[in-house]
């Protein structure tokens, strides 16, 4: 049997090449919970990039530079209604100091850096001091998600010059990044950039699903070997940020974030400032074809669906999709095994499905045993475990 | 969070069924003509009787989608699009295999009979039993005690024959319709394995828990293993019967111990009777096929 899944459809999408600023919406949302202390007043103006709430999930900064008008609770947040701090844009993207680069990134001592990385809370997955091996994933997650691609694409030099710094100071002896190895137009340009760095490895990997994983490109990618000196994974999307801020101090207010659907008239990849309303993003960067939509975000195999539009972008968002719902009959399970031979950690759906103690904590949630389902059985309601990436 | 499902693969019950009917297209191509127009023109049947293998073929698979609309249609009331329903299960195919493996001598009433009437039944009854084999066993009865069942046409009848290894390879032995030719076999079972239509390894250690042992039989014994090996339709059995999605094992140490199964019990019973001996063993094991998995998939969960 051929474990290999490439998700065909995936050819019939074709994304516009441009990405599509959305920057300046009208409003922002700063989700804030009760012991987060909140450094600014209603009525107060607000700088770009300003600390404006210290919270325990880290330290946020203004996205936009305006006026703070108050607190709403209509916002929601993961399909959970919670108080969001609401930031009047004034357009005028004003900061209090103009931020140039400090010092070269190279020069950085390592408990200085992860200082930084922590205080500005960029980096979604932890630094391991102790690693030998730095892998940094280029892989989108899902076949219709071109988030990282778009993200190497167009900071392709940026993301090389901090994995090489990152790389010599965390003293690791071997950095490789990851990308697929149909992403043309970012093989050409890594290749050609990739020889000033010596120190990183360039792996190209099959575009299969779901090798955007953690789990899984871990597992295709390093040796049982590197796994036990121990490792560093990280994201193009956290290097991107840790060169913010290095480079600028530069906290994570704006992001990368693909739009597509089949409800969606021209999939595309947008850049929008974290803390605006998916309505507004929706509104002004693409056209609805078909109104009865659902919202997924993170991906329409694995991803999750949201209640409404009403929702605000966050930094985990990667991407948002209108989809029309599969409305396939569910049949009885003609036992084929497809779901057991494509799980991509060995699990037996089918198995795990009839007994609800078994363990089922190696899922990833990956939706591939729905996906391949010839009977139309959905797995995702019975299959629990960790998330993926 | 709500989970729901977005995406869909093209693979479905259909496109199995297509699938495997595509591959087996040369194969009944091969029978039409040797049980039908290479005797008609060698003058061992007549007009009637050359339409007989076409017959039996066109009218299996137009039996099975009548079943499977009625049933969708009349019994489920579901309002679904004619050719999901058509395909809503995998009847059609287990018509047609039904008569791959038959005999070109049976009589056209008594198989048209008991395929329609099993069919039906077995819509209406839980039990995942392996329909074919039931079908096939049934005819193979009926048949025994009426005008006697060999698998042989007019032509294999009328002459004695030294089948060598080639032969089988081309199809010249005796058997099914549409089950003899063996590199045609090969070939769909090929496809079947790179489209992912078939439990390939359900067929390889069908043949391995069979050919062990009749191969050590046959070296004691001095018996003609390629005889033995090739005729009453085995090979075909093993690929295309004993896979069928629905009755067998889908977890890989199952399909194993599924194939094993059927290849040692299927030694044993052709002493009994060989034309039988697969369709009994994978009755048989069929019916513990989810009891193998489950035990494998415990075992392997605990591991």
């Amino acid at each position: 049997m051929n474990n290999r899944i490439s998700i065909k459809e995936k050819k019939e999408v074709v994304i516009d090449p441009t990405v599509v600023d959305f920057l300046n919406p009208d409003f922002l949302y700063i989700p804030i919970t009760r012991d987060d202390t909140i450094k600014v007043k209603t009525n107060s103006e607000v700088y770009k990039e300003q600390l404006i709430v210290k919270s325990a999930r880290g330290d946020v900064y203004s996205p936009v530079s305006g006026k703070v008008i108050g607190k709403t609770s209509s916002m929601l947040v993961g399909n959970q209604k919670m108080d969001c701090m609401v930031i009047e844009n004034d357009f005028r993207e004003k900061t209090k100091k103009r931020m140039s680069a400090t010092k070269y990134i190279h020069d950085f001592e390592k408990e200085e850096m992860l200082d930084l990385i922590e205080k500005y809370n960029v980096c979604h997955h932890p630094i391991t001091t102790k690693g030998k091996t730095l892998l940094i994933n280029g892989i989108d997650s899902d076949p219709y998600e071109h988030t990282y691609s778009y993200l190497i694409n167009t900071h392709g030099a940026k993301i090389l010059e901090t994995i090489d710094a990152l790389c010599s100071i965390l003293e690791v002896e071997t950095t490789i990044l990851a990308i697929t190895n149909n992403d043309t137009r970012n093989v050409i340009s890594l290749t050609n950039n990739i020889g000033t760095y010596p120190n990183i490895t360039l792996k190209l990997l099959p575009d299969i699903y779901p090798m955007g994983f953690k789990d899984i490109l871990i597992k295709n990618v390093l040796s049982k070997k590197q796994i036990s000196k121990g490792f560093t994974y990280l994201t193009v999307q956290d290097i991107y940020n840790i060169y913010n801020v290095l480079k600028r101090k530069k906290s994570m207010t704006e992001k990368l974030v693909t739009i597509s659907g089949n409800a969606v008239e021209q999939p595309l990849v947008a850049n929008v400032k974290i803390g605006s309303s998916m309505a507004d993003i929706i509104k002004n960067c693409c056209d609805v074809v078909n109104r009865k939509y659902f919202i997924v975000v993170n991906g329409l195999l694995a991803g999750r669906t949201l209640k409404s539009l009403n929702s605000v972008m966050t930094s985990d968002i990667r991407s948002i999709f209108l989809s029309v719902k599969d409305e396939a009959i569910e049949k009885k399970c003609i036992n084929c095994g497809l779901c057991n031979s494509k799980c991509p950690v060995g699990l037996n759906p089918k198995y795990l499905k009839e007994h609800k103690k078994a363990d089922r904590s190696k899922c990833i949630k990956c939706g591939l045993c729905t996906y391949i389902c010839p009977s139309k059985i959905n797995f995702k309601t019975c299959l629990g475990g960790k998330d993926g990436e | 969070m709500e989970n729901n499902v977005y995406m869909r693969s093209n693979r479905s019950i259909k496109s199995i069924t297509l699938t495997r009917l595509l591959l087996l297209v040369p194969m009944m191509a091969y029978g039409i003509y040797k049980n039908g127009l290479y005797l008609y023109f060698h003058h061992y049947i007549g007009l009637q009787e050359l339409f007989k293998p076409v017959l039996l073929i066109v009218g299996s698979a137009i039996i099975g989608g009548v079943i499977n609309l009625l049933y969708e249609y009349g019994v489920k009331r579901r309002k679904e699009k004619i050719s999901e329903a058509l395909f809503s299960s995998f009847h059609i195919e287990y018509a047609i295999l039904s008569a791959c493996i038959t005999s070109i001598n049976v009589d056209l009433f008594i198989y048209f009979g008991v395929l329609t009437i099993i069919l039906m039944l077995s819509k209406f009854f839980k039990n995942r039993i392996n329909i074919m084999c039931v079908i096939f066993l049934i005819i193979y009865g009926i048949s025994y005690y009426t005008h006697g069942f060999h698998f042989a046409n007019a032509y294999e009848t009328s002459k004695v024959f030294d089948l060598e290894f080639m032969d089988f390879l081309i199809g010249r032995g005796a058997g099914g319709i549409a089950s003899t030719h063996i590199i045609l076999l090969v070939l769909a079972l090929f496809g079947a394995f790179i489209t992912n239509n078939n439990k390939t390894n359900i067929t390889i250690f069908s043949i391995l828990g069979y050919v062990i042992p009749l191969f050590l039989f046959c070296i004691l014994k001095e018996k003609n293993f390629t005889n033995l090996l090739f005729s009453n339709n085995y090979l075909f059995i093993v690929s295309f019967v004993a896979t069928d999605s629905v009755t067998s094992c889908y977890t890989p140490k199952g399909m194993l111990i599924f194939g094993v199964l059927i290849g040692a019990l299927t030694f044993g019973f052709t002493f009994l009777n060989p034309i039988i001996a697969p369709f009994i063993s994978i009755l048989i094991v069929s019916l513990f096929n989810n009891l193998i998995d489950r035990k494998s998939s415990h075992f392997a969960n605990r591991n």
